[in-house]
This record gives structure tokens, sequence and C-alpha cells, in this order.
């Protein structure tokens, strides 16, 4: 019979929450979730943690965003996002000064960074997928196994990595203790580098980019890339890549699945990609193998991300300009016409005065409201108002292309 | 010098190249929609920015309607050139047919319809339509125009037409071998516009930096320089570099009003989910590297994302491989 455990799992966002609620269900394991996500974590201490879809479960742990509270911990589970490593690092480290600290992040280059604030860290990988519902609330996407070894430059009691594959396994997350993680590591890192960018530049889900032969073969592009980098560290993968990417493409696996890095760009969250694309950039550099195909991916991700910071002219967020005594002119695209429409707005207490420069008779759509739109129709003549509960329109047709409504 | 001219396709070139002819030649413009038409010719087409026009022009979708031309400039996008052809198939007769797209491509489009003689034309001013009868000129930079070499029109005809744009206000050469000139358009193109789309960037100093090993300045280069080795393949001398053009664009505000950034139009389409010229682009580095036996993988890789994100708009069924 083992001693019983205390783990913190350090972030709880999809994968972590799978973790958590999962292991919740051992008598001899004690839950300890860390997220900064308030209403998460509030919902986590009120109801437990709920997971539904490929497995169900109602996990009750503890949880907290305070991580000054956190006691001493036997083991970490670090599921971050890999851009908040370190700061998660920063703030949990003194609770695993006797513990052991595993990953189960996508990327390279995590557990560098959490040997920076502890001294026993255990390489992890994990395929089990799903998504964060609301707070509280997880849908378990799709179910995989883990495996964990230890980081060579610092690592964990090989004996400490079985105890926690065990309780992992117990808990219904399959998982095994190997003596060289890095196989299994650099098999998911190149399936990510190779399918989440090419997801989230084309908005295809993964079976619709498999689909395409000519799409397909650039993602092959991208693993053969990758292949070539773990080759020269003479890492020996524990599959092919490829096969993984056929697998997932599958109906009953992952065909309908938006990539992460898919979702990510469209909610405008900044990406993993320094940790895919970019570890596999990086140390294709510092051992001498050309990556062109993972350079172009990683600067095409990181231009995206610099879009939403863009103002200005040309900019998608900035299409509005100012048009005097307190209206604003904001440019619509016509995509019937193939032209640019002026909408000219200004706000007052009471309502929203609008005006449709196009030409008349065509019908300008702008929106009234988050959520809500009308259509305006511009064939009319004279001053017409629609009513709304906090907006009101007038509608000119244009005669004078710019000129302000009096 | 021609005096009449239709221009095919009121955009926004199209529109900016028929009102400031219109200030020397009979001008009609054949467009898609009758309420474009009727726009037109009920309040003729305005030119606002770097010209000040207000032209007369006669419009319609049936070409029949218009007086007989001397000279016919498609200045649809790429992908309307063979239907704006097939349009023109019986008509025009004695006329020369002149093409401005991007890409590579246009000018066999238009010598499978008829025997015209033709001139080949890229240009590099832009504009944005306000409205169906104004448009507001943004970049002033030159219209180059040439014989087309598998129909080429006479040296003396394509010389007129470099005087008629000049005397109407718009900048423009003629060249004998307009080849160099439309490589240097195309790798420019297919390099800034397939990197504005796929990154919602407009064209910004951003793709001339080169600090970080992440920065886009990175991948701008090396398709630049993938592009120069498909040219080199072809036998084609570049006129322009294709990355001092990057460079110089950004780093300059063209109006003169310091933080201009052009949205190339690949991006417009993309932003309005409408199909874009790739493949006249693109598309056209990568059938040329493969007619020369080069490789062209970043080219190729663009062509397919961007293509592969028009898919994702509508279903498998509209794919082509």
């Amino acid at each position: 019979m083992s001693d019983s455990i205390r783990i913190c799992i350090v972030g709880c966002g999809a994968v972590g929450s799978l973790f958590a609620a999962n292991l919740a269900g051992l008598d001899d394991v004690e839950v300890i979730a860390y997220d900064v996500n308030q209403e998460h974590v509030d919902a986590m201490n009120a109801n437990g943690l709920r997971l539904s879809g490929a497995g169900k479960a109602v996990g009750l742990l503890t949880a907290t965003t305070d991580a000054g509270s956190l006691p001493q911990c036997d083991f970490g589970l670090v599921a971050t996002k890999a851009l908040h490593t370190a700061s998660a690092m920063q703030a949990t480290a003194h609770a695993f000064a006797d513990g052991a600290v595993a990953t189960v992040q996508n990327g390279i280059g995590n557990e560098e960074i959490i040997a920076e604030y502890v001294t026993r860290v255990i390489r992890g990988t994990t395929f089990p997928a799903g998504k964060i519902i609301e707070p509280g609330h997880v849908q378990w996407d799709v179910k995989g196994d883990t495996t964990l070894g230890p980081f060579e430059p610092k690592p964990a009691q090989y004996a400490d990595i079985e105890r926690l594959a065990d309780a992992f396994t117990r808990a219904g997350m399959p998982t095994r203790a190997v003596a060289d993680a890095r196989g299994p590591q650099w098999r998911k890192v190149i399936f990510n580098a190779a399918t989440n960018p090419v997801g989230a530049l084309t908005g295809l889900t993964h079976g619709r980019v498999c689909e395409d032969p000519a799409l397909r073969r650039f993602v092959s592009g991208l693993v053969d890339e990758g292949k070539a980098v773990a080759a020269a560290q003479e890492i020996q993968l524990d599959a092919d890549p490829e096969d993984l990417i056929d697998h997932a493409a599958k109906p009953e696996v992952a065909y309908e699945h938006k990539a992460s890095m898919l979702q990510d760009v469209e909610a405008k969250r900044e990406t993993e990609v320094d940790f895919l694309n970019g570890g596999i950039t990086s140390f294709g550099e510092r051992l001498g193998v050309a990556t062109p195909l993972n350079a172009a991916v990683w600067s095409l991700i990181r231009g995206i991300e610099r879009s939403w910071r863009q103002d200005g002219p040309g900019a998608s967020n900035t299409n509005e300009t100012d048009g005097g005594e307190g209206w604003r002119i904001r440019r619509k695209w016509n995509a019937a016409t193939r032209g640019f429409e002026q909408l000219w707005l200004r706000a007052d207490s009471t309502r929203r005065s609008l005006r449709a420069t196009s030409t008349p008779g065509s019908r300008a759509r702008s929106p009234i409201s988050r959520g809500s739109s009308s259509y305006i129709d511009t064939r009319t003549s004279s001053y017409r108002e629609m009513a709304s509960p906090r907006l009101s329109f007038q509608v000119r047709p244009a005669t004078s292309a710019s000129t302000k409504p009096r | 010098m021609p005096r009449r001219v239709w221009v095919v396709g009121a955009g926004a070139i199209g529109s900016l190249i028929a009102g400031h002819l219109a200030q020397l030649a009979e001008v009609g413009v054949v467009v898609r929609r009758q309420e474009h038409a009727d726009a037109l010719n009920a309040n003729g087409l305005r030119i606002s920015g770097k010209s000040q026009l207000h032209a007369q022009v006669l419009a319609a979708v049936e070409p029949a309607q218009l007086p007989a031309p001397d000279l016919v400039i498609i200045a649809t996008k790429a992908t309307q050139v063979a239907a704006a052809s097939r349009l023109l198939a019986s008509q025009a007769k004695g006329a020369t047919v002149m093409t401005v797209q991007n890409g590579l491509g246009a000018e066999d489009l238009v010598t499978s319809e008829g025997d015209w003689p033709v001139i080949s034309g890229v240009t590099f001013m832009s504009g944005t339509r306000h409205g169906d009868a104004h448009v507001e000129y943004e970049l002033d930079t030159p219209t180059w125009i040439g014989p087309y070499a598998a129909a080429p029109a006479e040296r003396a005809m394509v010389d007129a037409v470099a005087e008629l744009f000049v005397e109407s206000g718009l900048r423009a050469e003629a060249f004998d071998d307009l080849l160099p000139v439309q490589w240097s358009k195309l790798i420019f193109n297919a390099t800034v516009n397939t990197v504005s789309a796929l990154t919602d960037l407009p064209h910004v100093g951003l793709f001339a930096r080169r600090d970080e090993v992440s920065d886009l300045g990175h991948l701008v280069h090396d398709l630049v320089e993938e592009g120069r080795r498909v040219a080199e393949s072809a036998g084609v001398e570049l006129h322009d570099d294709p990355w001092e053009m990057n460079t110089l664009a950004v780093s300059r505000g063209e109006t003169g009003e310091g933080d201009y950034a052009h949205v190339p139009s690949m991006l417009t389409d993309v932003r309005a989910q409408q199909r874009t010229e790739v493949d006249f682009i693109s598309g056209s580095i990568v059938r040329e590297a493969a007619r020369y036996g080069v490789e062209a993988p970043l080219h190729a890789a663009m062509y397919r994302v961007v293509r592969a994100r028009e898919a994702s708009w509508s279903g498998p069924e509209n794919w082509r491989v």
C-alpha cells in the first residue's frame, strides 16, 4: 500500500483539469488545484471539478488562486500554457522544496524553465485533450497515454517517477515511466508543430487539413524537419508522428477538432508557437539542421500575434475616423459592391444617429448593438427613424458622398 | 493616341484609369452590375486624393452598347480576366487589348479568346473605392507597359498608350520587354500579399525587420530570395529588387501622412472572405519553378496555405488540388 500523495496541479486548464478531477477520485491522493482564474477556482471549491464527455467525474479537491497558501507537496504537475511556465513556477516553487515537479505541457523548453526553480524535474508528455465548457466544468475530448521520465540535467528519483505514473494510471490516465522520455516528447512536439499552426493559418479543422493532399504534403514537410532535429540529438521517437497525424484525422478521433493554436488565434490569445516551431527552429539552429518551413510558420504565427496590437491605418480593428462635432466615420466593406461605404455615427445620451452614405438603392448592413444587426434600407429619400430600445437611426441616401448629416 | 477606350472592370484600378483617361479620350466602362453602370452614368466618376477629377464616362453591362474602341484595358481582378475576355470575344475588333493584372497569365487568357494585339501592363498605383462612383487615389506610382511577346501590339501603339496615360495625369512608361518588371512585381506580390493575408497585417515596418529570429522580415527576405532563384532559372533579369521595393514601401508614409500602411488586395479579399488572386501570383511562381526544374518550397507553402484558407470559407467540394 503506497503512502498518500499530495499533488498540486499548477495550471488547471483543460489538461490540468483532466488530471486533477481523475486523481481526486483516488483515496490515497490529495489534490490541490492552483489556477489564476478566480471564477474557475471558486466553482471548483463550491461544486467540485466536473468532467463530461469521454469520461465522467466530479473531483472533490481544494482549489486556490493564492500560491502563497500552498502547503508542501510531494509532487507538482505543471499544466499551464508554455508561455506561463516561468511565472507559474515563480509563484509556486516553494511548495515543491522536497518534492518533484512533472510537466505535461506542450512544446520543448518547459523542463529547462522549471529546473531554474526546483531541483527534481520530471519530463512528461500527455495526449489526452479537452475543452473548458465553463468555470468548474471541462469536456474530455480525447483519451490517450502519458509518458514520464527523468529530466536528465536535474532528474527526480526514478522510484518517485514510477509512483506518480502508478497514481495517474489508477486514476484513469494511463501512464508509463521510462528512462528516456524525450522520444514521446519530440514525437508530440513534431506532431503539434506540424498541425497546430496549419490549423491556425487556414482555419481548418484537423481532419480537413489532412484531406487536402497538397496541404498534407506541407504538414509532412514540417514533420520531416522536426525529425531531422530529433535525429541530430540521437532521440529515438517512440512512434512516427505521421501515424499520429493520420490517426487523429479519423472521424472518431479528432477530425472535427480545431487545433488549440487555431482556438487561440480566433480568441486573440497568445499561442505556444515559441515552444513548438520556435523550439524546433532554435534547436535546429544550434545543431546545424535547416528548418525553413518551421521558421516560416513561426514568423507567420508571431505576425498574427503582432497584428492584434496594431493600431492605425490598415489595421482591421481601426476603421473609424473622426468626422468632427462628435461624429465618427466608420468604413464598412460592402461585399456586393466591392467597395467601402461610410457610416456616420454619433452617440448622444439617448440614441445613436446613423447615416449610411451609400448609393441609393443599396443595402448597408450595420451593427446596432453587440450581437444584433439590422439592415438599413437606403432607398428612401428622406430621413427615416428606426426605433430600438437603445438606439435609433436616421438614414439618408448619399447625394454628396462625404458631407456630414446636419 | 487612342481616342476611344473601354475599361473593363471598375474596381479601384479600373476607376482610376477610366477617370483619368476620360479627360482626353472617350471612355466606356464595362461593369458587372447594372446599378454600378447606372451610378456612373448618372453621377459621373469622381476621383479624390492625389487627383481631383470629375469624369464623364459611358457605362454599360453589355459592351455592345458602347461605341467601338481603339483600346480595351482589362482592369478586372485576375480571377475575372477569363470571363472578361469571353465578353469581348466578338467585340472590339481592331482594338488593342491591355492587361494590368497582378501576377502572370492574364495575357494568355486574353489571347485564347481573340487575336487582338496585346499590351502587357504592370501597375503600382492604388486607390480605395468609396462606393460605385467615387475612388480615392492613394498611391500615384507608375504603370509600366510593353508589347506582349506572344501577340505583340505595335511599339507605336504602346508608346501612344503611355503618352495617353501621362497626359491624363497618371504616371506611365513604355518598355521593350516587360518581363523584368512583371517578375519584380510578381515576386513582391507573392511575398507581401500572402504574408499580409495570413497575418492580417497591412504592409507595415515589421515586414522589413530582421532583429529577432522570429521577425517577419526573415520570412519576407527568404521568399524574395527564393523568387529570385526562380526568375533566374527562367532567364529573367529583375528590373527592381523586390526586397528593396519592400523596405522602400514601409520606410516612408506614401501619402505624407506618416502612419500610412497599405492594405494589399489579398488582405482585403481574405478579410472579406472572397477568392484571392493567389493562383495567378504565388501559383505562377510555383508553376514556373516546376517548368524550369527548380524548387520553390516557401512559395509553394504560402500558396497552399492561402488556398486552404479560401477553402475554409466554403466546403471541400470547392477545393481544387
